[in-house]
């Protein structure tokens, strides 16, 4: 898809225009992914939050100076991925903060597997092991080195080709290539433990 | 085989299917003769499908309230456009203070030394009629020290009348 022809592009042009509702639309649409992806690097739903709101002022402060060159998404995450990978960086330099899975339990999903789209015919056990396998896999995420847990998540999460996950990171697509079998590598060995 | 840790590199873009068309056709070539690099190949497939399943719901929250969030930000947007209001009424307030410190300095007669030497005001009658006598004035300000220069450092005073005697 070109630019152009990306709905949340016009938009984001009508933003440029000072178009509120054009902003609040967008807004609405994307805030929850942003919150979800800022929670992935922080721990913590309030400075996740935070992080979002961080995202969508700078959204509209340099709103004259965009320039329709990917899909909005790819724009968006750009600034989200940005400020996600500082705030890491900052807290490496500050105390070393160790996020524990269920640290922020009441942030997560209530059932985040009664949510799953093939629930139909498991049983409690089945439950049970997807639930381990899911806390499995946040806790192995948290692990990640920053740049592998973001291009992994645009890439399976946000459904981001290679191409867009380097325009959010602003590296080559080799680096991505690179980044992305890293990660998938490390999360499928770690959740192999758990089957 | 010699080539299959380039291979293996490429697994996980295969099946992303992020391979250029070529590499791609290359690579499965390699997997249909080599049965190691198409087991990893499959272990890999399983992991990717296994993340695309469980990696939204491992960063799942609970639904995010978006109206105090966006009234946060409309706020925070609206004070950072503030300054740039601002800025068009201070540098009138900085000059209309200027204005108004000069007619109080000119009021108080401060100024005159400054518009007389700059030739804007005629000096009072005085000097004008006799200005030789105002021009060495840092010397008549000073005339009474000058005239009790020995009373001002009795120490030379004394050294001299020792010296006499």
């Amino acid at each position: 898809m070109k630019p152009k022809q990306d709905p949340d592009v016009q938009l984001m042009l009508a933003v440029q225009r000072d178009d509120e509702e054009a902003f609040e639309t967008l807004f609405r649409k994307y805030i929850g992914q942003v919150v979800r992806f800022a929670f992935s690097f922080v721990g913590s739903r309030a400075r996740a939050e935070e992080l979002a709101q961080d995202a969508f002022v700078h959204l509209l402060s340099t709103r004259r100076r965009y320039q329709p060159r990917a899909r909005f998404s790819t724009f968006l995450f750009r600034i989200v991925t940005n400020l996600c990978l500082s705030e890491v960086r900052r807290a490496e330099h500050r105390v070393t903060v160790r996020y524990t899975p269920r640290a922020d339990a009441n942030d997560m999903t209530p059932d985040a597997v009664a949510n799953m789209p093939d629930r139909g015919g498991r049983t409690g056990e089945e439950d049970l092991l997807v639930r381990e396998q899911i806390d499995k896999m946040r806790e192995s995420l948290r692990r990640l080195p920053p740049q592998q847990r973001a291009a992994i998540l645009l890439a399976r999460v946000e459904g981001f080709s290679y191409e867009e996950v380097a325009r959010s990171l602003r590296c080559s697509v080799a680096a991505v290539k690179s980044l992305i079998h890293r990660a998938t590598v490390t999360l499928r060995d770690q959740l192999r433990e758990v089957r | 085989m010699p080539w299959c840790w380039l291979i293996r590199r490429d697994l996980t873009a295969l099946v992303d299917d992020e391979l250029a068309p070529r590499r791609a056709a290359a690579v499965r070539t390699h997997l249909e003769h080599c049965s190691a690099c198409a087991a990893r190949h499959r272990d890999i497939e399983r992991g990717v499908a296994q993340q695309r399943q469980l990696l939204p719901l491992a960063v799942g929250l609970a639904d995010v309230a978006a109206d105090p969030l966006l009234q946060r930000i409309s706020r925070r947007a609206r004070a950072e456009s503030e300054p740039s209001r601002r800025l068009w009424w201070q540098p009138v307030a900085v000059a209309a203070t200027a204005v108004a410190a000069l007619v109080v300095v000119a009021f108080l007669g401060l100024l005159d030394p400054v518009l007389i030497a700059m030739g804007f005001e005629d000096p009072p009658n005085l000097v004008a009629e006799q200005p030789e006598l105002f021009r060495d004035y840092a010397l008549f300000e000073y005339l009474d020290a000058l005239e009790n220069f020995d009373d001002i450092l009795p120490g030379r005073r004394s050294s001299d009348d020792q010296q006499e005697g």
